[in-house]
């Protein structure tokens, strides 16, 4: 039985002109595209360039050897993934084994074996082809909370079980919440409600990824992101307030229009918080459920500083220490108060967002509580 | 031992009819590409002999031990069997002992070469049956 040969692309690496030439023509024949070079250095630029699904490589080269060629390829996230077939004499096989322990996916001599260049060409496409569907797959995942830019450098982080190892970073953790939200649920049918959040939640995640943010959780009408995670950035605050301020100017009215449209009441306010320092993240879970998490105190301390909002008449708050951090304080930010957070015995200062709604929204939520 | 393997080596080294239906068979039976595989090892070979040479005469035992390297590849390719065991022997001196007595084995092999060539170009005007 015979099983047909899936064509790809594939690099073959060898200065030696007639086995460069041998392999080339091969494998053209069996419907394979060959990209060429005539040394290690060359091979790292071609494979910068355009990825192949299979490198050939000789291990005896001028220049830059098949050896450094394969560490390299090994040590470089963007293309460890890719099947390295190493070319060997006979007497190199010392220099395979150390290959293969570099992480070489296996080894062709020469002269070459007809049956033999084809069956490790087609392991390699197979081995190819699971990579890129596991990672399309997992692409799709993480692409649901994490921004489109940042999916390849996470996936490339990612270890085997595709969990990311825990990292202590300084973060801005921003809590959102959507205000009288609870007794509106109470009131409507529950595929009502969510379609509500659902709505609700597509205008707020968006602020959060187009500002390049990471979503970690929905708390029921909630939402928990991190800015500088897993992924460090130096203007984490900066992205934070900025996703903050067009939640509550451009969305939260967007999405009070939809809801206005389709008779689910006079318009929904929100509340946001934030604060920034040192917390823990990474991937936790079993097997069979994957989510990235963010703990430590700075979350907490979001949490309560959001939780500030209906007291303090401020849509928006943030603690001084996301302040400190922001590169360019905007100019509608104002000082509201020195506040003692729960679960901290030292008083946070907090920040406002000034907002042409803030007077409205302040005396619309004292008249509530009163 | 060298005199002994000169005898021997500097025999016409002819191709291996086994080597070369294999490589035919590698290459689909395609009389183009064994004309350009030919054609590359005729074109090489040169360099990587005046290689050898020039790493035996400078102390350069790595260039001629990739050149060696090379050529012993190209030779068990074409089924030039004698050729490629010479090729061997330099390799391995190159990595013993950086070619020091070994001027004999690149004459022999300078030797040898013209035949392979003329076995090749052979090879390379004629239809492979």
């Amino acid at each position: 039985m015979t099983t047909e040969l899936a064509s790809g692309s594939i690099l073959v690496v060898d200065d030696d002109r007639v086995n460069r030439t041998l392999l080339a023509r091969t494998l053209e024949r069996l419907g394979h595209q060959v990209l060429t070079a005539v040394n290690g250095r060359e091979a790292l630029e071609v494979l910068h360039g355009r990825q192949p699904d299979i490198v050939l490589l000789d291990i005896v080269m001028p220049v830059m050897d098949g050896v450094t060629v394969l560490e390299r390829i090994k040590g470089d996230p963007a293309l460890r993934a890719v099947p390295v077939i190493m070319i060997s004499a006979l007497e190199d096989f010392g220099s395979v084994i150390r290959c293969i322990e570099l992480g070489a996916e296996d080894y062709l001599q020469k002269p070459f074996d007809p049956v033999l260049l084809r069956a490790r060409i087609r392991a390699g496409l197979d081995k190819r082809r699971l990579q890129q569907l596991e990672r399309a797959r997992v692409r799709d995942v993480f692409a649901r909370f994490l921004p489109e830019p940042m999916v390849e450098e996470v996936l490339s982080r990612a270890d085997g079980n595709l969990r990311l190892g825990g990292v202590r970073v300084v973060s801005t953790v921003l809590f959102a919440d959507l205000r009288s939200f609870t007794s509106f649920a109470e009131r409507t049918p529950p595929d009502q409600v969510i379609a509500v959040l659902n709505r609700y939640f597509g205008e707020m995640s968006d602020a959060v990824l187009d500002n390049g943010g990471t979503l970690i959780a929905f708390l029921g009408d909630g939402l928990i992101a991190v800015f500088g995670a897993p992924i460090q950035c130096d203007d984490h605050a900066d992205r934070a307030v900025t996703a903050a301020r067009e939640m509550l100017r451009d969305r939260l009215p967007r999405f009070n229009d939809w809801a206005r449209e389709h008779g689910y009441g006079d318009g929904f306010r929100m509340g946001i918080g934030m604060s920034s320092g040192p917390l823990m993240s990474g991937n936790v879970g079993s097997e069979r459920r994957l989510e990235y998490t963010a703990i430590g105190d700075t979350v907490n301390t979001a949490s309560r500083i959001e939780s500030l909002t209906k007291e303090l008449g401020y849509p928006v708050l943030l603690s001084g220490s996301t302040l400190d951090l922001v590169k360019d304080p905007p100019p509608d930010l104002v000082y509201v108060d020195e506040v003692t957070v729960r679960g901290r015995s030292a008083p946070t200062r907090v920040w406002g967002l000034a907002d042409t709604t803030t007077t409205t929204y302040a005396s619309v939520e004292r008249a509530e509580t009163t | 031992m060298s005199g002994t393997a000169g005898r021997l080596d500097d025999e016409v080294d002819s191709l291996d009819p086994g080597a070369v239906r294999a490589l035919y068979e590698l290459l689909g039976r395609d009389q183009e590409a064994l004309a350009e595989l030919v054609d590359a090892f005729v074109d090489e070979a040169p360099i990587r002999l005046g290689e050898i040479r020039e790493g035996a005469e400078h102390r350069d035992a790595p260039l001629a031990g990739r050149a060696a390297h090379t050529l012993k590849s190209n030779g068990l390719t074409f089924g030039a069997v004698g050729f490629a065991s010479l090729c061997r022997r330099l390799e391995i001196a190159a990595g013993e002992d950086g070619l020091a007595g070994s001027h004999d084995l690149i004459e022999q092999l300078e030797r040898q070469w013209p035949h392979v060539r003329e076995q090749l170009t052979t090879l390379r005007d004629r239809a492979v049956t």
